[in-house]
């Protein structure tokens, strides 16, 4: 266990210095800085020049870069060029929304997903090639277009939940709730059909083995076999690919937000990369990072959870 | 050990997620759960501010500093100006360079603040030096607070038409930032310090989501606060705020042509103004990297291949109106509008003329922001038929295509422009400075009159101004294809006056004039 935290924590440490240095220079070079959205069309080039120097954008690149990490190895994530607000602050106050649409959507295609491929793997061959049918529909569906199908219907037609906005936690869990109905069902179905596939795989596959045989020939119930032995064996794949999907949805975050309007880091990075908001930018990209790390860690002690063997090695 | 899958838990799982939705939707039933309160006013607009600080914020996004900030002119929406912080203003003497204010007696700031002549020097004096959109137009100029309630700014060079500065349209200029504020800069990005009918809710404001304003007790125009709450929503999808409007969430939104049809057949109310000429921006006037736009003749055929009618409708249907011309404002007339009326028979002359008879090829920076590919697109399409070949690039990011047509780096680009008097549009679009020419293209004959504008009498601005556009048009330094339009989106909640009452020349609503319906 403490070589793998080791080996966690070093890697770790690598992928958020790359993330930060990679995004840092990108954002940097793209054409454009804040200089020139501040003063807009009405300024001059020596205004805009000074406005460049005052922020300190003439500054050599690494030097720039430096003062920012130094910055974070303290704790301090910068504040905003424009705003001059606490950076950590800002994430902060868009870090639930963020949150609860993940956690939701991932919830969502687990519970819904791993239940219709149980199903599916235990059926016969239609229910199987109905799996494959939603699966792909549900691939193909873009999430925007769902999303305002949903909203179309269960806000303008029957006006049932909010077309828009999220309400936060504190103020009224169950208006919390209701915001996060449609952007989380948007987000999760595509989720859906990759975790009813793979359950579905998964779980063939392990029904064919001998000691499933050896079960039913003990007299076990069916019931018993399939969700206290087979689906357990089969929960490592469903494990990485709840994984994958758990770190892929925050981008998807980007367009149910834009589509849901809710104030979460996807549209904040985007607004802070179109007007050269770099504090921002680097701000929510180690976020991300540092989830997707933190992700990894969980899903290693998961499979150690579901496999002994995985412990040891 | 315990199974993490056993079907009690799938299901119970499940279960909870079905009641729990089924719950929320059975206790939300009533569409009133979805509507905003009768007496309080909900906004979308499509862009949050970067920063609250009047001296750094967008002029296009003024509606986040109207309520909190009272202008010391007041523009209604039909664009007639009336008192605000300033009860008294006009110019000292003659050539438009001094211009005095009387600063209104008893305003105290929401911060406590009183309301000074000083005051309004240091608020001044502030903007000038904070690198914002409107510092430009403060740019060398001087303040003295010569008495206690009087203010005279002393330009630099000669400004006809100051008051306008002076409103909402010159935001940061306008929206005097009270002493506190001024003392404590850093706070201005994220709360307000102004004079305006309501404040900010800080509390109850998530940045670039939404922006609560409670009224302001101390506002020295009590009798005209309508709402006890106004929120302004970003929802930066317009078809996510027309959704926003049809389910009741929703009250005030700006017009978008391409939805409007749909707003219409759902009962919203809508109302546009023509307002922002979009076309071309001919840079290389002086053919440094395509020596066929140095000719003028070349730059006035591409005006004649323009079918403009045709484009305009096409792209916009009943919302646009086709120009040839740069303003709406003093200088504008009808007659120019037909100076490149279409044919393109001419237009092939014109090139052939100027040696180019097979046609030339450029590249024109584009972008999709208020529809720039599209228009772009288009014109190249109209261009094709006389054999000139435009090559569009198209720069996703807007912050990224004003910078790099403002670099030289392309010959032409789109270009989506706002109507103003022509003595505001000059040093932004024309003047050998302006933002908009990359090339710093200049002609002795229109650089003269500008100069003769900006000192003329109130008598003789109508005569220089369209002097002066008939000149601009005839250079063909630009080639406008149709005014686009700005406008509202309304619900029946809010009455309809201020919307109705806005023109091409005064395209924003006065957002503190709008009221109840009823």
């Amino acid at each position: 266990m403490i070589r793998l935290l080791a080996r966690w924590l070093v890697t770790s440490v690598l992928l958020l210095f790359v993330v930060s240095a990679l995004t840092f220079v990108l954002t940097a070079i793209a054409p454009g800085d804040a200089a020139r959205v501040i003063l807009g069309m009405n300024g001059t080039q020596e205004q805009y020049e000074a406005l460049r120097l005052q922020l300190g954008l003439d500054d050599p690149l690494p030097v720039r870069y430096w003062e920012w990490l130094s910055g974070v190895l303290r704790g301090d994530l910068g504040v905003s060029i424009y705003s001059q607000q606490s950076v950590a602050e800002i994430i902060g106050s868009r870090l639930g929304t963020t949150f609860s649409l993940v956690f939701g959507g991932l919830l969502f295609s687990a519970v819904i997903g791993i239940a219709l491929g149980i199903a599916s793997a235990r059926g016969r061959g239609p229910l199987s090639r109905a799996t494959d049918v939603i699966s792909l529909v549900g691939a193909s569906i873009p999430n925007f277009w769902l999303g305002f199908i949903l909203v179309s219907l269960f806000a303008v037609t029957l006006p049932w939940l909010p077309a828009t906005g999220y309400v936060d936690l504190a103020t009224s869990p169950a208006e919390w709730a209701r915001s996060l109905v449609l952007p989380v069902v948007t987000l999760g179905v595509g989720g859906v059909a990759i975790i009813a596939k793979q359950t579905r795989d998964a779980m063939s596959k392990q029904l064919g083995l001998d000691y499933v045989n050896a079960m039913r020939a003990q007299g076990l119930s069916e019931r018993s076999i399939v969700f206290r032995h087979v689906l357990k064996n089969a929960a490592i794949p469903i494990t990485t690919v709840l994984g994958l999907m758990f770190t892929g949805l925050f981008s998807g975050t980007v367009l149910v937000e834009n589509v849901f309007a809710l104030p979460g880091l996807g549209g904040l990075v985007v607004q802070a990369t179109t007007t050269h908001d770099i504090p921002i930018v680097q701000g929510v990209a180690l976020v991300f990072a540092f989830f997707v790390v933190v992700t990894n860690l969980a899903v290693d002690l998961i499979y150690g959870l579901l496999n002994p063997r995985a412990r040891i090695s | 050990m315990t199974s993490l899958f056993t079907p009690r838990r799938l299901l119970a799982t499940g279960a909870a997620l079905a009641v729990a939705s089924a719950m929320l939707v059975g206790c939300s039933a009533s569409p009133a759960s979805t509507e905003t309160d009768s007496n309080e006013l909900t906004i979308a607009l499509q862009a949050g501010p970067a920063s609250l600080d009047p001296a750094l914020t967008n002029q296009a996004l003024e509606y986040y500093l109207d309520l909190a900030y009272s202008p010391l002119i007041i523009r209604g929406s039909d664009g007639t100006l009336r008192p605000g912080l300033a009860t008294e203003w006009g110019y000292v003497g003659e050539g438009n360079t001094q211009f005095q204010l009387t600063i209104r007696e008893g305003v105290e700031f929401a911060d406590g603040g009183e309301l000074t002549a000083q005051g309004v020097v240091d608020h001044f004096t502030y903007v000038q030096g904070s690198g914002g959109q409107t510092s430009a137009l403060l740019g060398g100029a001087t303040f003295e607070a010569t008495d206690a309630q009087t203010v005279v700014v002393t330009f630099a060079t000669p400004v006809p038409g100051a008051e306008l500065f002076f409103t909402q349209f010159g935001t940061g200029i306008a929206d005097v930032i009270s002493p506190d504020g001024l003392a404590d800069p850093a706070s201005l990005g994220t709360s307000t310090h102004g004079a305006g009918p309501y404040i900010l809710d800080e509390a109850a404001t998530v940045t670039n989501d939404h922006y609560v304003y409670t009224p302001n007790p101390t506002y020295w125009d009590a009798e005209n606060v309508h709402w006890d709450k106004v929120t302004i929503k970003v929802i930066a999808n317009q078809s996510s705020i027309l959704n926003s409007m049809k389910s009741g969430q929703v009250d005030i939104a700006s017009f978008d042509y391409t939805t409007a049809a749909d707003a219409e057949a759902a009962g919203i109310n809508t109302h546009s103004v023509p307002n922002v000429f979009s076309g071309l921006n001919l840079l290389d006037r002086a053919g440094t990297l395509v020596p066929a736009l140095g000719d003028e003749r070349v730059r006035q055929a591409i005006n004649y291949a323009i079918d403009r009618e045709t484009v305009a409708t096409a792209i916009y249907g009943e919302y646009a109106d086709p120009t040839t011309q740069t303003t709406r404002d003093t200088g504008f007339q009808e007659q120019l509008d037909e100076r490149y009326a279409y044919d393109p028979d001419k237009a092939r002359d014109l090139l052939a003329e100027a040696g180019y008879p097979d046609g030339f090829e450029f590249t024109v920076a584009s972008t999709p922001f208020f529809n720039g590919d599209t228009m772009t697109q288009a014109i190249a399409g109209q261009l094709a038929e006389v054999g000139i070949t435009l090559n569009m690039e198209s720069i996703a990011d807007a912050n990224e295509w004003s910078t790099r047509m403002a670099s030289g780096e392309f010959p032409a680009a789109w270009i989506g422009f706002g109507s103003l008097p022509l003595f505001v549009e000059g040093p932004g679009l024309f003047l050998p400075s302006a933002f908009f020419n990359a090339f710093k293209s200049e002609d002795a004959e229109l650089t003269a009159l500008f100069g003769q504008l900006v000192v003329a009498a109130p008598e003789d601005v109508e005569e220089v101004s369209e002097q002066l556009e008939a000149r601009i048009v005839e250079l063909a330094w630009f080639a406008p294809v149709a005014w686009t339009p700005l406008g509202n989106y309304w619900t029946d909640k809010v009455d309809s006056t201020e919307f109705e009452a806005t023109t091409g020349l005064s395209p924003i609503a006065s957002l503190i004039d709008i009221k109840p319906a009823g």
